[in-house]
């Protein structure tokens, strides 16, 4: 039963894309204007003569074509999620027998459900490209990016839910997409920062996001398993803090019912 | 023109009064503003270690750019910014008919019905940044540069609110735009990069097409002798009247298409 309302929730979530057709496109295109600074920053750097980089003049744009495609399927409802709280509509799902997080997460990925597969086809084909052969690191690469969508989005989950304490909690959302945004490998690789801070950065959920994707299909082979890992330990610890949080948020919940 | 900057001032004291009822997400966002000028110092820092500069924009003139983008974007969410959003459920409810009834400029009212103080510390932070790097840097500025300085800055101020009028002008066809936010933000972001960085077309499209290039970094380039073409001053301010009175026009033209029942 619960599958499928979820399926139905997913479902209506594509109709509401197909309704809003013009905000869809809209969503689909604005990752395109990361791409195109970060091509247009990076073709003025001279990375051959860099040492101890892992990437080159070459190898650059093909780092931040993968960086784009996993832009694609990073979705986040913080804000409706908090305006649900913060104007009482919660209590309607309190009574239903569904998941909070699921109900939106489905909702999430019905809307977005195109630009997902889009991203899919996109690596298939970008990895053609790129290596000529299909190998397991494309495998990989979907798997890892599925991983990223689950930390953004809990990210944001979180943030939404954090309403029932503070009715404003957009701010520490904008606080974490400053630190993803120049720590997560999205306009700079971390392996470039170099040092200490690259080896902390590693050990941060931001990477996680931009990162540990990329260097699925671009990094060596000894080092996926390490950053696999540290991507799983930190969805498995955004879902529990999420659920906590939602619980303790839920005891602080009040209304009247009218 | 009083009793609009009447209005204007009455909006942006209700505002405050708003933003300070979410007191936690004010001083987050104090916090956010820091937070983001030291991340961007360290990206110029990091950068500049591995090339020489930016096309020929080296830190101190970054970090002028850096100052005069904090300003520019926390003026503009405390005057027109916040036009984009929320617009579509201004259409949607039906409360665009309630200010067609008031004898005020419609496209005022649409403009500035809240403020946002989100971004108000980047105020006087961006004037902090300009002010110690003028000083550190020893930077020597000529009251010509200043002067063209402001004239530039309040024509970008001009092109970026005429953008954004045609922007929500959307809405009254999709009445749906939420999604244009994340994107006007996208295209915001390119005007804290030296517009050197774009090339060819894209140099021309940023220029002439989406002038982000002329928003802040010419009144920056003017500062820190830059410069590229002196004929920007002129094409700024050419630009800037002659997209406000097309996104004018087309706001009021795309307003016939608005329904509302009223209830």
């Amino acid at each position: 039963m619960s599958r499928k309302v979820y399926l139905k929730i997913l479902h209506l979530g594509f109709r509401t894309m197909s309704e809003y057709r013009f905000n869809f496109w809209v969503h689909f295109f604005t990752p395109f204007f990361s791409l195109f600074v970060s091509l247009n920053i990076w073709r003025l750097v001279d990375l051959d003569s860099s040492s101890g980089s892992l990437f080159t003049n070459e190898t650059i744009v093909p780092y931040f074509i993968w960086a784009f495609i996993t832009q694609l399927i990073l979705v986040n409802q913080h804000w409706e999620i908090a305006t649900n709280i913060r104007e009482g509509d919660i209590v309607n799902f309190v009574m239903k027998p569904i998941s909070h997080f699921g109900r939106y997460h489905a909702q999430s990925v019905g809307f977005n459900l195109l630009r997902f597969l889009f991203a899919i086809a996109a690596a298939i084909v970008m990895y053609r490209i790129q290596f000529g052969v299909f190998g397991f690191r494309i495998l990989l690469f979907v798997f890892s990016m599925i991983l990223a969508h689950v930390i953004e989005f809990t990210v944001g989950y979180i943030v939404g839910v954090l309403a029932f304490w503070i009715k404003l909690s957009y701010g520490f959302y904008n606080m974490y997409m400053i630190f993803r945004y120049f720590f997560s490998g999205l306009v700079v690789p971390i392996s470039l920062y170099g040092g200490l801070l690259a080896k902390v950065l590693m050990y941060l959920p931001f990477q996680a996001v931009f990162n540990t994707p990329i260097m699925m299909v671009m990094g060596k082979s000894s080092d996926l398993l390490f950053l696999l890992l540290i991507q799983i330990f930190w969805v498995s610890v955004l879902s529990v803090l999420s659920r906590l949080i939602y619980k303790r948020g839920l005891k602080k919940l009040e209304a009247v019912g009218i | 023109m009083r009793k609009y900057f009447l209005i204007y001032f009455k909006t942006l004291k209700m505002s405050l009064g708003n933003a300070l009822e979410y007191r936690v997400n004010f001083y987050v966002w104090a916090f956010v503003n820091v937070v983001y000028f030291l991340a961007v110092l360290v990206f110029y820092k990091f950068f500049l270690g591995i090339a020489d500069n930016i096309t020929g924009w080296e830190l101190q003139d970054l970090l002028i750019l850096y100052g005069t983008y904090s300003i520019f974007f926390s003026i503009a969410g405390l005057t027109f910014l916040p036009m984009i959003y929320g617009f579509s459920d201004f259409v949607k409810n039906g409360k665009l008919q309630n200010c067609m009834h008031k004898p005020l400029d419609l496209l005022f009212q649409s403009s500035f019905r809240w403020m946002d103080f989100d971004d108000v510390y980047s105020l006087p932070l961006g004037l902090i940044i300009i002010i110690v790097t003028i000083i550190n840097y020893d930077i020597k500025i000529s009251v010509a540069a200043v002067l063209l300085y402001i004239f530039t800055f309040l024509c970008g101020l001009l092109i970026l609110y005429s953008m954004v009028i045609l922007v929500t002008s959307l809405a009254f066809f999709y009445t749906d735009i939420s999604a244009v936010n994340p994107l006007v933000w996208e295209v915001i972001e390119l005007s804290k990069y030296p517009s050197g960085i774009f090339k060819g077309i894209w140099k021309f499209v940023l220029t002439f097409i989406i002038p982000v290039g002329l928003m802040t970094v010419l009144p920056a380039s003017l500062v820190v002798g830059l410069v590229e073409n002196w004929w920007y001053v002129i094409i700024s301010f050419v630009i800037a009247v002659i997209l406000y009175v097309v996104s004018r026009t087309v706001f009021y033209r795309t307003v016939r298409r608005y329904e509302g029942v009223g209830i």
